[in-house]
């Protein structure tokens, strides 16, 4: 007899034998559904829930979070700069102009300004809403 | 209906409401649910990156733009004093002007994208924690149901076997 129970299903014929075997216990079909929906939810905690709440604890904990966007946005800036300077040596060339070293002199103090004031607007503005993003997570948006 | 340990009982009305709507509580999850929510988690790993790009070259795209149209402009303005300091001038500031739109505007871009993506993985989180947990009590409340159907049959059976074991032993005694 492979149940705890016999057919009848009641405890009236309980079979303390059962205890003795090394058979896999065979449940009521109640029993095998809650069984077999944990083990669902089990697994998809495993491949869905988890590693996204990974990601969460990661973006939230992760002390270089805020210092990687500051990065970010310092090349942001690099790259925007970096291709309006290319831009203005075309428009410069289009029209068959060259600076002359005072012309050249001023206009790179002048980007050298705007630059400066744009890494700092981009990078503060990468700070805080990186902190807001970890606040958020944190205590929900 | 045949539970953990039952015989054939009474189900009340109230308590095959009850089953019934926790197994399709169950069934909803399993067969609704579940693929639905892996689609969008699958999305939302999928789309992070695309999100991102296709913010960042919106960003690229205004700002050319807006710049594209000024230099004409610019360029109609100026063509007189071609080489002048005014206009090397000029040229530098709307360039260093449309450097400075495209980095805030970037930087703006991946925090809103960074934003959004969290926001998923939270609603991700929620959905998958909230719908789980729903069709587990479905399927605890079912199997409770059961149990106590369970329950109110092995009472009766152990009320029929101590009134025979009684007229056994009433017998015996006379």
């Amino acid at each position: 007899m492979s149940t705890l129970f016999n057919n009848s299903g009641t405890a009236k014929t309980f079979d303390p034998g059962r205890f003795f075997t090394h058979d896999a216990p065979e449940y009521d079909p109640q029993t095998t559904n809650l069984l077999n929906l944990s083990r669902s939810i089990w697994s998809q905690s495993m491949a869905q829930m988890y590693p996204i709440q990974d990601q969460l604890i990661n973006y939230a904990e992760n002390p270089k979070f805020i210092n990687d966007q500051v990065q970010s946005a310092q090349r942001n800036v690099d790259q925007s700069f970096a291709g309006q300077g290319a831009l203005q040596q075309r428009e410069l060339s289009g029209l068959g102009v060259t600076p002359t070293a005072d012309q050249a002199a001023s206009m790179q103090k002048q980007t050298a300004l705007s630059k400066g004031l744009s890494e700092a607007g981009a990078m503060n503005t990468a700070r805080e809403s990186a902190a807001q993003t970890q606040q958020g997570i944190l205590r929900g948006f | 209906m045949s539970g953990l340990l039952a015989k054939d009982s009474e189900t009340t009305p109230a308590q095959l409401a009850i089953t019934n709507s926790s197994r399709e509580q169950m069934q909803n999850y399993l067969g609704k649910w579940l693929p639905v929510q892996s689609y969008f988690i699958n999305q939302q790993q999928t789309m992070k990156g695309f999100n991102t790009q296709q913010t960042r070259g919106q960003v690229n795209a205004g700002v050319n733009a807006a710049e594209g149209q000024a230099l004409n402009k610019f360029n109609s303005a100026s063509g007189g004093q071609v080489g002048s300091g005014r206009m090397m001038s000029g040229l530098t500031g709307l360039t260093n002007n449309a450097a400075m739109s495209t980095a805030s505007g970037l930087t703006s871009a991946d925090a809103a994208a960074r934003r959004d993506y969290v926001k998923g993985l939270q609603t991700s989180l929620g959905l998958t924690q909230k719908t789980g947990n729903l069709a587990l009590q479905g399927m605890k409340t079912a199997g409770t149901t059961q149990a106590q159907e369970a329950g109110l049959a092995a009472a009766q059976d152990a009320q029929s076997q101590q009134g025979a074991a009684q007229i056994i032993g009433l017998a015996a005694a006379l």
